[in-house]
């Protein structure tokens, strides 16, 4: 029998008891035990309701004549699961005990006490109290695979296989019964048949990869080591788990925020975001000041696409905790992903501020600089973090790309080689440097032959697409090098491949506005007019709804687009001059520009108002002229079209 | 020992020496009467930082070479709030007296079991965090040295004493041994067989009060973090190149990702190829059992050999940990102190590289589940020729009972003695309730302080005071012998510093192991592992204790740490004798049965 913990029993005694007067009550003619009220203002207030409202209930019930037996054995009952649920380990015996005195027919009680004595290391108390669950329910396979383990912890191997064999008369595929079985024949030295329990029960529950460990035992002791090794290697620590609705029972009754959260966090790893945000969201509930809650909700926002309230999330948990890193650091990313690295630069360098040993704030805050141009101070930053962790992949990675953003391409290819050395296991920043050896590659041809000595003669062009090849194959989904291939394609005209990348960029980052003109423009140039249209449609609404502060340029290119397309569009089914000048009018109302003034003059030929067209065209050139630059052949062509009463066709882009 | 004091320690039966029925007290606390008036303090405000609560770092060792044990204790400091650099300050708390780790010499020599802090006069001004500590004579010279673990930058001390004159020198700087993530356990051992001994750190989490948040329990209590709200911190080995400098040897050696949240450390030859091996108990993540690949690499075989995981596959929330021969039959066994709701873990070895957990069956499980125990020191405090096992406990989580009677740290949990009954089998003896008296028991370190041949333990408790418990066995002289180990005084390299010219020997051989015969048969040997190492944050008296010894001579065979092999005879019981190396038969390597 376990001892109880220093000094349990004389401080129980000092506490406040709940001595309940039932000695008198008409349903009771049993004596029953004390129950102490522990001290609960450690929890939550939501919890300590929950254990009030137990407690109240109880109360009412003891001065209720009418209350029965069962009511009473209930009501200690459910006091008895809240206390165990809440590790009052003393009170939740005595509740417990009550109960099964009150109402010896209900094998919860005995249950509840069982699973509290077992976890107490009481495995004696445990498996009585299970015989006494088995008696009632002699069905209960949850109590007999309890029993059974509880038995075998006492070194009782004969009863134990009962219980185990037991549980599987009545479910055949019961992992956690096999595994039993297997120890004890473990026990007993037949390592032969303990293997052949262990496999069945991995083959019935694969995911109780401690099972493998078992195998691994066994296979040892019969020499056959190279297998052992192999499923020792496979054993990831999780449990043989069965059905335990009594169990489950209980701890749906945790109303914590902790209970909540770590719901919401099971729920996330799953990757069930909108569950994990509804639990994140009763967490909130549970406790409305605790920034890490609030922190959660953001991190589930971001996993269901929704950047905007998950940015508000995040900028509410560092207003509650303002030395909190990571909603500095989801925060940073969340804004370095919409391009506001003025912004990002700052939350990373808090996170870093924060704690400086968090190295990737400080890389990454690197990398905001280095997009903000400042790039001397990207390598200062980055220089010390590689002072610290020499190898740290995403700083030699973030150092090589700043490096290529100064146009010191010849350092930036060896800080990116350098990444490939170190990091083999962080195929992320493996596959980002390859994207950008292929980028630098393609730009700077010699400096790639003069790399790579004896390979002088192969092709610039082999090793660009070597090194996005690598890319795609560590990062399979990564967009810039999609992006980055799709151009590629394009150059060479393979159009429909070049969209099919610009689509798979545009899947990992559906706000990059400028990869949906990309695309757009490779379905246009491949004369696939109907899907860029539904492109650019789709674009402009995924770029406005990730970001709603979305730059004005880069929509503005997807609207020109659109509106050009649909007045110039040699396919008359997707013409749509109407359509075509309201985007144009929008554009001219919002940010005036003789590009926006050129696409209005389309957009009007193609209703017909040829004149009103002409007229815009001519102002247009006229203004061009005016701020010394010299229209194009194509500028002029469509106005003397305007003024004989031809639309436009095909004119995509002022040059 | 006859003097009776309030019993602070455990009373138990001590079978071999009292009458049935008359229980006395085996261990008594008389660290008040012997000089050490230590009070650790944790420095906590209140905001449940964990590195608080895990403090409590002791070491016995002879700085002087008197032949004594003295004794060093490691202090905490006042912690800032959150938000606030962790980093210790440079004198004392809100300008009070600064508070420092404390050294008190024995003055057994002198005519009586007595201790004088001479912290001031050894320049031992150590102001760290102190998490645990570990001895070891870094440059030959036949004096130990000492390390510091810290919560921050770690500490080298040179032990630079002459008779009567204690000077430790602070070497850290020089020697590149300031580590200055969060260590709580460290091993010397001699790497690569290079004659000086290298450093195996072991390092914990990455908590830091500047990111300190609060941790909830699943009833959502908030409490004190466990490890696996923070990333691990990898361990480290230091590799002596001589003349008090170390060289960060961990990627060569092929160890820099095993990073693993480490609270123990044990080094020894666990394989038996004559290159001393480490085992790593780690919290909450699999144990590593590192096996020396000849200097040139160390490779983690704790899966295969079975000892990374219990017997059920799971890791363990291992704390303190130590290596011994637990059943006699010649092969090292480990055993580690776990969380409460896990129970402490013996593995048993099976031979052929294979350990199992055997502690179903040992006694040790079930008395160990409603504790968390902490340090863990292997001894026959009975002296019936059987290990027994004295742990120190305390919560990592507060105890309700203890929060509800108004106690400001209500971790406090009783410590247990579990006495041997040979084949790796125990009882817990200790069927008492402390008399109000439990601490929150971290570091305990065994060493014999009168020298009177039974095992006396420190225990360092965390924010309460130290505890010198005196063993009250009384052995009579035949009943015993102690044996110490030292390499022959040498040069290495021209870089041994040998700076103390009165020493007449080289340094310990940590992690030999030494065998009595027990009877007539040369085979039948009582093995015991010699070590500094081991238990959670201490360093222990390396001295071996056989008891129940046999009439004289006594054979005694030493297997030192390279596997080769000496025997030697000793003529009499009842005194500590001094083995030096090559002054005892030959026998070559892989003789005896030996772990």
């Amino acid at each position: 029998m376990a001892r109880s913990s220093f000094p349990r029993a004389a401080l129980v005694a000092a506490a406040a008891a709940a001595w309940l007067p039932l000695a008198n009550h008409p349903a009771v003619a049993q004596d029953l035990e004390q129950v102490s009220r522990p001290r609960t203002d450690q929890y939550e207030q939501v919890v300590r309701d929950q254990m009030a409202s137990a407690h109240d209930e109880l109360d009412r019930l003891q001065n209720d004549p009418e209350a029965t037996p069962s009511d009473l054995a209930a009501a200690f009952g459910l006091l008895g699961q809240l206390y165990l649920l809440y590790d009052y380990p003393e009170p939740a015996g005595a509740a417990l005990r009550n109960a099964e005195v009150l109402d010896a027919q209900d094998p919860r009680w005995p249950y509840y006490l069982a699973d509290l004595t077992a976890r107490e290391g009481d495995q004696e108390t445990a498996a009585a109290a299970l015989d006494r669950v088995l008696s009632i329910d002699p069905g209960n396979v949850a109590a007999q695979i309890r029993r059974g383990n509880a038995l075998l912890e006492l070194g009782r191997l004969d009863d134990a296989e009962r219980d185990y064999s037991g549980a599987l008369d009545r479910d055949p595929r019961q992992p956690a019964a096999r595994l039993g079985l297997g120890r004890i024949s473990y026990e007993r030295g037949d390592f032969e048949q303990a293997l052949e329990h262990f496999r069945e029960a991995i083959q019935d529950q694969p995911e109780g990869s401690a099972i493998h460990h078992h195998i691994g035992l066994a296979l040892r002791r019969l020499g056959r080591r190279e297998e052992a090794a192999a499923h020792f290697e496979q054993n990831e620590h999780r449990i043989v788990v069965f059905a335990d609705p009594m169990k489950d029972r209980v701890d749906q009754l945790n109303v914590s925020s902790e209970a909540h959260y770590f719901r919401g966090t099971s729920a996330l790893r799953r990757g069930d975001a909108r569950g994990a945000l509804d639990a994140f969201l009763l967490a909130l509930e549970a406790k409305p000041d605790s920034a890490r809650n609030v922190f959660s909700t953001g991190l589930a926002l971001i996993e269901l696409g929704n950047k905007q309230a998950a940015e508000a999330r995040m900028r509410q948990a560092i207003a509650l905790d303002a030395n909190y890193r990571e909603p500095n650091f989801n925060l940073a990313l969340i804004l370095a992903e919409r391009g506001d690295y003025e912004a990002a630069e700052h939350h990373f360098g808090r996170a870093a501020e924060i704690d400086p040993a968090d190295f990737e704030a400080s890389a990454r805050r690197a990398d905001a600089l280095t997009r903000l141009g400042r790039i001397e101070e990207a390598v200062e930053v980055l220089n010390l973090v590689l002072e610290s962790e020499p190898a740290m992949p995403v700083a030699l990675l973030t150092l090589g790309a700043a490096y290529q953003a100064a146009g010191r391409p010849e350092q930036a290819w060896g800080k990116l080689q350098e990444v490939l050395a170190a990091a083999p296991g962080a195929p992320r920043e493996r596959a980002e440097a390859h994207y950008r050896l292929a980028v630098i590659a393609n730009e700077n041809p010699a400096l790639a032959a003069n790399v790579a000595p004896g390979r002088e003669d192969a092709s610039t062009a082999e090793d660009v697409l070597n090194h996005l090849r690598n890319a795609l194959e560590l990062d399979p989904g990564l967009p810039e090098a999609h992006a980055f291939h799709g151009r590629l394609l394009a150059q060479q005209g393979q159009y429909p491949e070049a969209a099919s990348h610009f689509a798979r960029a545009i899947s990992r980052n559906p706000a990059n506005a400028g990869w949906h003109r990309d695309r757009a423009m490779a379905l246009i140039l491949g004369r696939r007019y109907a899907a860029a249209r539904g492109a650019l449609t789709s674009g402009l609404g995924a770029v406005e709804r990730a970001n709603p502060e979305s730059s004005e340029a880069a929509v503005d290119h997807l609207r020109i687009l659109l509106s050009r397309l649909l007045s110039a569009c040699p396919n008359p089914q997707i013409r749509d001059g109407r359509q075509a000048l309201g985007i144009a009018q929008r554009l001219m109302a919002d940010r005036p520009s003789l590009e926006h003034a050129e696409t209005m003059a389309m957009a009007l030929a193609e209703m017909g108002s040829f004149e009103q067209a002409a007229d815009i065209q001519q102002q247009v050139l006229a203004e061009a002229e005016r701020r010394g630059a010299e229209p194009s052949a194509g500028q002029r062509q469509r106005l003397r079209n305007y003024v004989d009463g031809v639309p436009a066709r095909e004119p995509w882009f002022n040059p | 020992m006859s003097v009776r004091l309030a019993v602070i320690g455990i009373a138990a039966m001590s079978p071999a020496h009292l009458a049935a029925g008359d229980p006395q007290p085996v261990f008594v606390d008389r660290a008040a009467e012997l000089g050490v008036d230590f009070v650790h303090y944790n420095g906590m405000i209140g905001h449940l930082y964990t590195a608080e609560h895990m403090s409590g770092a002791v070491a016995l060792f002879d700085y002087d070479n008197d032949g004594d044990l003295d004794l060093y204790l490691g202090q905490g400091h006042l912690l800032p709030p959150p938000g606030e650099s962790g980093s210790p300050p440079a004198s004392g708390d809100t300008g009070a007296p600064p508070r420092m780790d404390r050294l008190f010499r024995n003055d057994l020599e002198r005519g009586a079991l007595h201790f004088t802090d001479v912290t001031e006069e050894s320049g031992l001004a150590a102001y760290g965090y102190a998490m645990g500590a570990t001895v070891g004579d870094i440059d030959n010279d036949g004096d130990p040295d000492l390390y510091i673990l810290n919560f921050g930058p770690n500490e080298l001390w040179r032990n630079d004493s002459q008779p009567g004159a204690p000077r430790f020198t602070n070497i850290t700087e020089g020697s590149h041994t300031a580590d200055p993530r969060w260590s709580a356990a460290a091993s010397f051992f001699d790497l690569d067989r290079d004659g000086l001994l290298d450093l195996f750190v072991g390092n914990y989490v990455e908590f830091r009060i500047a990111t300190h948040k609060p941790c909830s329990s699943a009833q959502g209590i908030v409490e004190y973090c466990g490890p696996k709200a923070f990333r691990g911190e990898a361990n480290r080995v230091l590799r002596n190149q001589g003349g008090g400098k170390f060289e960060d040897w961990t990627s060569r050696l092929g160890i820099a990702d095993l990073v693993a949240g480490t609270l123990g450390t044990v080094a020894t030859d666990f394989n038996g190829d004559g290159w001393t091996d480490i085992y790593v108990a780690n919290d909450q993540k699999p144990n590593s059992l590192l096996l020396n690949d000849e200097g040139a690499a160390l490779v983690n075989d704790a899966v295969m050999a079975g000892a990374a995981v219990n017997a059920a596959g799971q890791p363990e929330a291992s704390m303190g940990v130590v290596a011994q021969d637990f059943n006699d039959d010649g092969l090292v066994d480990l055993f580690m102190t776990h969380v409460y709701r896990e129970t402490n873990t013996l593995y048993l070895n099976l031979g052929d590289g294979m350990w199992e957990d055997a502690t179903r069956g040992s006694g040790l499980g079930p008395p160990s589940f409603p504790y968390t125990g902490f340090g863990v020191a292997a001894m026959d405090y009975d002296l019936d020729g059987v290990l027994d096992l004295y742990i120190a406990n305390g919560a990592v989580t507060r105890i309700e009972e203890q929060i509800r009677a108004g106690d400001p740290y209500p971790l406090r949990q009783p410590n247990q003695l579990f006495r041997g009954l040979g084949g790796g089998r125990f009882e817990d003896i200790a069927d008492f309730e402390h008399p109000g008296t439990a601490e929150v028991g971290r570091g305990v370190a065994r060493g014999d302080l009168d020298n009177d041949g039974d095992p006396d333990l420190v225990v360092a408790n965390n924010l309460g005071p130290a505890w010198l418990l005196m063993n009250e066995t009384e052995p009579s002289p035949s009943e015993w012998v102690g044996i110490d180990l030292r390499l022959p005084r040498r040069d290495v390299e021209g870089d041994g510093v040998q700076n103390n010219a009165e020493n007449r020997f080289g340094r310990r051989p940590l992690g030999a192991w030494v065998g009595l015969q027990n009877g007539d048969q040369a085979t039948n040997r009582t093995w015991r592992r010699f070590h500094t190492d081991g238990s959670y944050a201490v360093g222990n008296d390396p001295r071996i204790l056989f008891a129940a010894v046999g009439a004289a001579p006594l054979s005694v065979v030493v297997s030192w740490p390279d596997g080769e092999s000496e025997s030697f005879l000793l003529d009499r019981p009842g005194r500590y004798e001094t083995l030096i190396r090559g002054s005892g038969e030959a026998i070559g390597a892989g003789l005896t049965s030996g772990p």
